[in-house]
């Protein structure tokens, strides 16, 4: 299920936060579970089975590494953190190169459970005894299906207050609803135009294959970001404080602050478990180059299997190393906007690996945009395609960085009771839009929901 | 051992028995999980003859994309044929998967024509929409069958004895 749904907006989220407000505080977390569980079913009832499995495994996990810890059986307590992490890993590995079809946000559940496996071993935040405190903590349905990558020890003080409060529904609603407006008004219409570069298939200008990566690239942001928005919103709703994953990424002088904005809690999920264990930056040049390559191949292999993912994994991982050890600030006397231009540049072909179905053809796509199909720049597909979707690329270009954001807040500051009437006339008319957005589109998945 | 000590073996009995009860429904589920080692020119050659079109034309990589969206090169082998006239509806689309994991996009393209099609012939076209609400989307695993046609149940048929 998905939160751009009429069904998710009008029936499953008012009937929970309703079921939320009048359950008693005890029996909070397991109506929270319980909700999790059923949203999980009714997006993908078959593999609930797995997803459970998953929780239970951890917990009992969990407390086996706890209770060695407590009896002074250390080196029985690093057994069990092999086996678990272990297990969690070819669980993993053989959903998503092995078997036929994988569960929903498998990615993103067996995360979240490494995440308080290690959390707990490292001393980070105490094991949970109560299961459907820990199990909630793993399948909370907001970030359950596409994140974002809340760590444990972020989210482990959050399960005893369980209050809901004035102030986090309105500002949980305002974040949901600017999620929603950015799924199904931007990221829902790029897509369209992005297949209609698509069904060109094979013989197009230079142009229109350039259009075409902006388009994804932009559709792929405000996709990602905009269900961020309403995961972390929802969660607000419910008294659950997350931090934001992404940060005006396109606005990035550098790959390194590219990823510092994009996807925030997996950058920070690598960091944390895999790059500071193995040394960081701690340790020699040549070990540091090692750290790198193996979180970037590993951030490539999360995304997707194929050579594709793994090659644009790297191919991140060596403009990291090139701007740590070899740029370093040379470039820092470059105007912004220029610098800014080139990060945009070198991401949003990087793309091109991402949409492609093949490294083959993502090479292949990259030679059309250096004309390579022998059409020239620009023809009269490349202006219909330009002049159709330029009021959506212009607002999308706007959109992707913090000018909307910034002058909402000065007229707020400056006029405040007639912002807050602005505001709410102009959210309730993208409202409008969204709804006939929701009714008419063709259901279009999150793209980051095959992970 | 401490009591903790006695826990945590607890804990690990526990822990254990969950993955083997998971690995034995993974187990029991496999036989479930359909893929055919039928020859791709075997499984078109049947479902075109039991489909008995009459006015089609046979598309390429390209029509796969304008009509669905979807990317020749990403898949083992399919098979299009589509309509010949604006007034046609019936049509055909075989795809023979690479990766079970394109399932998904593969069944969501071919909702996505099958609505746009219906739309199109609304108000104008009742034969043509009944042809389409009758039109069989088949999943064998690692095969997916579209088929709009006159014979549609014919061809579902055929799909899944060449299976």
């Amino acid at each position: 299920m998905s939160f751009s749904t009429i069904p998710f907006v009008f029936l499953f989220l008012p009937v929970s936060l309703l079921l939320y407000v009048i359950t008693p505080r005890r029996a909070k977390p397991l109506l929270l579970l319980v909700l999790s569980l059923l949203f999980y079913a009714w997006g993908d009832a078959g593999h609930l089975p797995a997803l459970v499995a998953s929780i239970l495994f951890n917990y009992f996990g969990v407390l086996e590494i706890d209770r060695w810890f407590r009896s002074g059986y250390d080196g029985r307590a690093r057994t069990a953190l092999y086996t678990t992490v272990g297990a969690n890993v070819l669980f993993l590995c053989f959903y998503k190169y092995f078997a036929g079809t994988m569960p929903l946000g498998v990615s993103f559940f067996t995360f979240s459970a490494l995440s308080y496996v290690f959390d707990v071993y490292y001393d980070t935040a105490p094991a949970e005894p109560n299961i459907i405190r820990a199990a909630l903590y793993m399948a909370f349905f907001p970030k359950l299906i596409s994140g974002p990558i809340v760590q444990y020890g972020d989210f482990f003080d959050q399960l005893e207050a369980f209050q809901l409060t004035k102030s986090d529904l309105f500002a949980g609603t305002e974040l949901f609803l600017i999620g929603l407006f950015k799924k199904v008004l931007l990221a829902d219409r790029l897509g369209a135009a992005f297949a209609a570069v698509q069904a060109m298939g094979g013989g197009m200008a230079a142009g229109t294959a350039w259009l075409g990566m902006i388009f994804y690239s932009l559709q792929l942001y405000f996709d990602f970001s905009g269900y961020s928005d309403m995961a972390i919103g929802l969660s607000r709703m419910l008294g659950f404080h997350f931090d934001k994953n992404f940060d005006y990424p396109y606005r990035s002088l550098n790959v390194s602050e590219f990823w510092r904005r994009w996807h925030i809690s997996l950058g920070a999920w690598f960091r944390t478990y895999v790059y500071i264990p193995l040394g960081g930056n701690r340790c020699g040049s040549g070990r540091q180059l090692f750290n790198l390559a193996a979180v970037w191949l590993l951030t490539g292999i999360w995304h997707g299997s194929t050579l594709n993912f793994v090659f644009w994994g790297l191919y991140h991982g060596l403009f990291v190393a090139l701007e740590r050890f070899v740029i370093r600030d040379r470039f820092d006397g470059v105007p912004r906007a220029l610098r800014s231009l080139a990060t945009c540049l070198v991401v949003f072909v990087g793309w091109v690996f991402f949409f492609s179905g093949s490294l083959g053809g993502a090479f292949g796509y990259i030679g059309e945009m250096l004309g390579g199909d022998g059409m020239g720049f620009w023809n009269g597909a490349t202006s219909y395609l330009f002049r159709t979707n330029f009021l959506l690329l212009a607002a999308a270009v706007v959109g992707s960085g913090p000018v909307v954001h910034t002058l909402r807040e000065n007229i707020v500051a400056r006029y405040p009771t007639r912002a807050m009437t602005i505001s709410v006339a102009i959210f309730a008319v993208l409202l409008i839009f969204s709804i006939a957005g929701m009714v008419n589109a063709t259901y279009s998945t999150f793209l980051y929901f095959q992970f | 051992m401490t009591q903790s000590g006695t826990g945590a073996a607890a804990m690990a009995v526990c822990k254990y028995i969950v993955l083997v009860l998971f690995a034995v429904m993974l187990i029991a589920g496999a036989s479930g999980v359909r893929q055919s080692d039928a020859a791709f020119d075997d499984v078109r050659s049947a479902v075109v003859t039991a489909a008995r079109f009459e006015a089609v034309q046979e598309g390429d990589g390209q029509m796969l994309r304008r009509l669905y969206g979807l990317d020749p090169s990403a898949y083992e082998d399919f098979t299009l044929y589509y309509p010949a006239t604006n007034m046609g509806a019936e049509e055909l689309l075989l795809v023979k998967l690479t990766d079970m994991s394109q399932r998904d996009e593969v069944l969501a393209a071919i909702e996505s024509r099958l609505k746009t099609q219906i739309t199109t012939f609304e108000g104008y076209g009742p034969d043509q929409v009944a042809m389409l609400e009758a039109a069989a989307v088949e999943d064998g695993g690692n095969y997916i069958l579209f088929v709009s046609s006159a014979q549609a149940d014919t061809a579902r048929r055929a799909f899944s004895d060449a299976l």
